[in-house]
């Protein structure tokens, strides 16, 4: 397939493929779910295409990916005139894993935690998405989501204060 | 949570220790205090778990195949037309090779302990400093300093607990050096944009961005105020899209930005 694409593309769509993984994270952290996560790549990678000409060589490709994708997820919020987020039940409660085997201790925990990024705000949640998960500094994430950095400090302040009642609450 | 007996050491400073994102002396005083306080020793211990606990989200779906749909839309030549304007902010980032804040910020201690006295007594009014000198920086006030001197992504301590962080520099479409910059001072966060011309620091915009949280006590932050197509459509006017590197802004700022 890669054939197909003439010219400098075709590197920029290797990086592309090579980050579908880490963009699917990103869009579960941000929606709660694999159908809307996917759907949301999908776009994104849509519209990155479309625009490639804007995203120049040598700079961060993931940065700009994440971009597209919370502007996107925003677009779609408002045009549902919801944020919230839907969480399968199953994955809520950790009823059942995908072989049907007993889910563990660790898996509930792990399905517990994301049961709490999920019910964050909105803009806690990316920049949980953004800091905590993928692991970018204070300043990306105010660069992807054009918020002052001193924004991103108290956001990311209230959102772990909020995770450590939810997740630890005997140590409060 | 039991009062601390550190009142300034609030959760964001902790957050910000923990990731890494203090300067060494603000590091050093956070660490002192820990040593000292049991109860703000237990709170960072909690706001490290949560912070491991969430890292650790969502990782799953990294062992996971890419789906061979999206493989697929990657490669697709069906592409359409080019969306004007739709990603032109996304366009805006960091040059390669920057240092890490941490890192950057102790650097930028150094020169702010140098530079940074003569300002102490001296707040940053960026107001002033567009409306009574018609938008030129004049050399005495440190944002002058910082974006002669200071790399992007680097703190610039002004004195007064002001702080100017350069964001990124480029050239602009008519050949004049430009720099975006970030200004936290006395609470308030502006951004703007300044181009050097015949010698001189003018500002392009500036922007006031709101308040910036001062205690725990303060409530959650609304988007920040400033008009972010104001300073698209400067940046869009101005920016070809290619940010200096490392190098190249080290280089300007040995020529002083000539």
């Amino acid at each position: 397939m890669p054939t197909e694409v003439q010219g400098d593309d075709v590197d920029v769509r290797h990086e592309l493929v090579s980050l579908i993984p880490r963009l699917r994270r990103f869009g579960q952290t941000l929606t709660g779910n694999m159908q809307d996560s996917d759907d949301l790549v999908q776009g994104a990678i849509e519209r990155a295409l479309k625009n490639l000409k804007q995203w120049k060589g040598g700079t961060r490709l993931d940065s700009w990916m994440f971009r597209i994708m919370q502007n996107l997820w925003i677009d779609q919020c408002r045009a549902n005139k919801r944020c919230g987020i839907s969480v399968p039940i199953d994955e809520l409660y950790g009823l059942s894993s995908e072989d049907g085997r007993k889910t563990t201790e660790n898996q509930l925990m792990v399905r517990q935690v994301e049961h709490a990024i999920a019910a964050l705000p909105e803009e806690q949640r990316s920049l949980v998405a953004l800091v905590l998960v993928e692991g970018l500094s204070y300043s990306e994430a105010s660069h992807i989501l054009d918020v002052p950095m001193g924004t991103v400090m108290s956001r990311l302040a209230r959102a772990r204060k909020t995770l450590v009642m939810q997740l630890l609450p005997g140590d409060e | 949570m039991a009062p601390s007996q550190h009142e300034s050491i609030d959760d964001e400073m902790l957050i910000a220790f923990l990731d890494g994102e203090l300067s060494t002396e603000q590091s050093r005083r956070v660490e002192q205090a820990i040593n000292d306080d049991v109860e703000l020793a237990a709170q960072v211990e909690r706001l490290a778990q949560v912070s491991e606990l969430a890292a650790q989200a969502y990782r799953h779906v990294l062992d996971e195949p890419a789906p061979e749909h999206l493989v697929n839309a990657v490669w697709s030549n069906d592409v359409g037309q080019s969306e004007v304007e739709v990603v032109s902010l996304a366009a805006r980032r960091r040059p390669t090779g920057y240092l890490p804040l941490a890192i950057a910020a102790s650097v930028a201690l150094v020169v702010g302990g140098l530079l940074g006295q003569q300002f102490a007594n001296d707040s940053i009014d960026s107001h002033r400093l567009v409306q009574a000198d018609a938008g030129v920086i004049v050399a005495q006030n440190p944002l002058y300093i910082a974006l002669e001197q200071i790399p992007s992504q680097q703190h610039f301590e002004a004195g007064n607990g002001d702080v100017i962080l350069p964001v990124m520099s480029f050239q602009a479409t008519d050949g004049r050096y430009c720099r975006e910059f970030e200004i936290n001072a006395d609470h308030k966060v502006s951004v703007g944009v300044a181009c050097k011309q015949d010698g001189r620091w003018n500002t392009e915009i500036l922007l006031a961005a709101g308040s910036r949280p001062v205690s725990r006590q303060d409530v959650f932050q609304p988007a920040s105020g400033y008009s972010q197509t104001a300073l698209d459509a400067v940046l869009d006017n101005l920016w070809a899209g290619v940010a200096y590197d490392v190098a190249e802004e080290e280089r300007l700022i040995q020529r002083g930005w000539r």
